[in-house]
């Protein structure tokens, strides 16, 4: 058994829709590109470097400088998300280790490395960033400790 | 006072303060948004504390429990305080398996600390007492007390006992309770111990600054206590020397000699003051080897100060700290 055939008005009804519907679908097509959607913070992709758009003359100047502005908000909204993420993995490295150490000496070692020569020479630890000021303690009602 | 507590919220227009000298410390009894009834309140937390003081004091050769102790392999019968006092001892003794031992008078006299001595003038230099050296070890033998609740009577066993740590918990827990309804909430404290009740003066809970064991101005934590109480167990202030030999108040019973077991300062939380008082002297003597398991084990809020100036803490202690030193020593 086989198919009926199409009637004429059919193909020609696919005839007038198709062209419409490519027409629609490259519309959309190319106002996605241009607007890329707010993707989570935790799943956005590394950000690629930025590079300035070329001049437009078609494309209003202030809102180039919004778009601008918006990408380096994005810059700083993902470096902020990877510095959250750091923060996270060490609570919950605290939150796990069963006698946690708040404050003690750490001292700064060097390590060695391999010379050209064959010998081994001393390097000397990288510099530690500056440690932010701490917060200073509030303000309590009372004490413990003279006993 | 140390400048530590200078730092105090301010006291509130319906609030209720009343400082005074018992057991050899300062005693501050506060009532946040009293209620009618405060005063005559706090007028009883005052008394409780007092009648504790005189009935459980060492320094008294005619307090009731230095006359127990004159003739321990006798019956006594003693005030209510004092009974309750030795009978909360000897729950405390099986509690902790014998680390918390009350029977370390002898020492403690022969040390010379047989007076309240000038802790907090510095150096501190007595001669040792007559019977130095002449002293079991506390913890040789089993404590054995003997309660008769019908006459109220006790037997000591052939030791004399120092109720000094547990004897203050036991004044801030009943002066506590004598404040529970007094105000929106109320604290007591007493050299370290202290009692919470209610949420303090802002609802937040009583901030607690945990002292630096090494004499700074700055405390280790902060701790948010809401209807608990806290105690501390350190060797800051009570320490002496005996003929030149250094020796402090917190006396290891298993072997007659000052706590050396690598802490400056072990400081717990708990729904209790008097227990707490009896598990950071507990833990302190365990040592720092053995601090962290045995306050894991029992499930103990503790937070410790080691002679390296490391600050720890156990799992149990983390809901109350809000606030945490950061900087190396």
């Amino acid at each position: 058994m086989t198919e009926p055939r199409s009637s004429s008005a059919g193909w020609r009804t696919a005839a007038v829709i198709a062209p419409a519907a490519a027409a629609a679908l490259a519309v959309t097509t190319g106002w996605a590109m241009a607007h890329p959607p707010e993707g989570s913070a935790t799943t956005a992709p590394p950000l690629a470097p930025q590079v300035a758009p070329a001049p437009d003359p078609t494309v209003d100047r202030g809102e180039a400088r919004l778009h601008r502005q918006a990408l380096a908000a994005q810059g700083r909204v993902g470096h902020l998300t990877r510095t959250l993420q750091q923060l996270r993995a060490r609570t919950e490295a605290l939150r796990a280790a069963p006698l946690e150490v708040l404050a003690a000496a750490s001292p700064v070692g060097a390590t060695t490395a391999r010379a050209s020569g064959g010998g081994r020479v001393s390097v000397p630890a990288p510099p530690v960033p500056a440690a932010p000021a701490p917060a200073p303690a509030p303000a309590t009602h009372t004490s413990t400790g003279a006993s | 006072m140390t400048s530590l507590t200078a730092a105090r919220a301010a006291t509130g227009s319906d609030d209720l303060t009343r400082t005074f000298r018992s057991m050899a410390t300062d005693v501050t009894l506060r009532v946040v948004g009293a209620r009618p009834g405060a005063a005559a309140a706090r007028d009883r937390a005052e008394e409780v504390v007092v009648r504790v003081a005189a009935t459980c004091t060492r320094f008294d050769p005619a307090s009731p429990l230095m006359l127990a102790n004159a003739a321990p392999r006798r019956w006594h019968q003693v005030p209510a305080e004092l009974y309750a006092a030795l009978r909360a001892a000897a729950d405390a003794y099986d509690e902790t398996d014998g680390r918390f031992d009350p029977r370390v008078l002898d020492v403690l006299v022969s040390w010379g600390y047989d007076r309240s001595l000038p802790f907090r003038t510095g150096d501190v230099a007595v001669a040792a007492g007559p019977a130095a050296g002449q002293h079991a070890v506390p913890g040789r033998r089993r404590w054995r007390p003997r309660f008769d609740p019908s006459r109220r009577a006790v037997r000591l066993g052939p030791v004399p006992v120092d109720l000094g740590g547990i004897g203050k918990g036991l004044a801030v827990r009943w002066a506590a309770a004598q404040l529970a309804d007094a105000g929106t909430a109320a604290l007591v404290e007493a050299g370290g111990d202290l009692q919470a009740v209610g949420a303090g003066p802002d609802g937040n809970g009583w901030l607690v600054a945990v002292e630096d064991p090494r004499g700074g101005t700055e405390p280790v934590a902060v701790l948010s206590l809401t209807d608990r109480g806290c105690a501390t167990s350190s060797v800051r202030l009570r320490r002496w020397s005996v003929d030149g030999r250094p020796v402090n108040h917190l006396v290891d019973p298993s072997t007659g000699a000052p706590a050396d077991g690598g802490l400056l300062s072990v400081t717990v939380a708990g729904a209790d003051v008097a227990d707490a008082e009896v598990w950071s002297k507990a833990l302190f003597l365990a040592g720092r080897g053995s601090v962290r398991r045995l306050a894991d084990e029992h499930g103990l809020a503790a937070l410790l100060v080691d002679t390296d100036g490391v600050v720890g803490l156990s799992r149990a202690m983390r809901p109350y700290l809000v606030w945490q030193a950061d900087r190396d020593w």
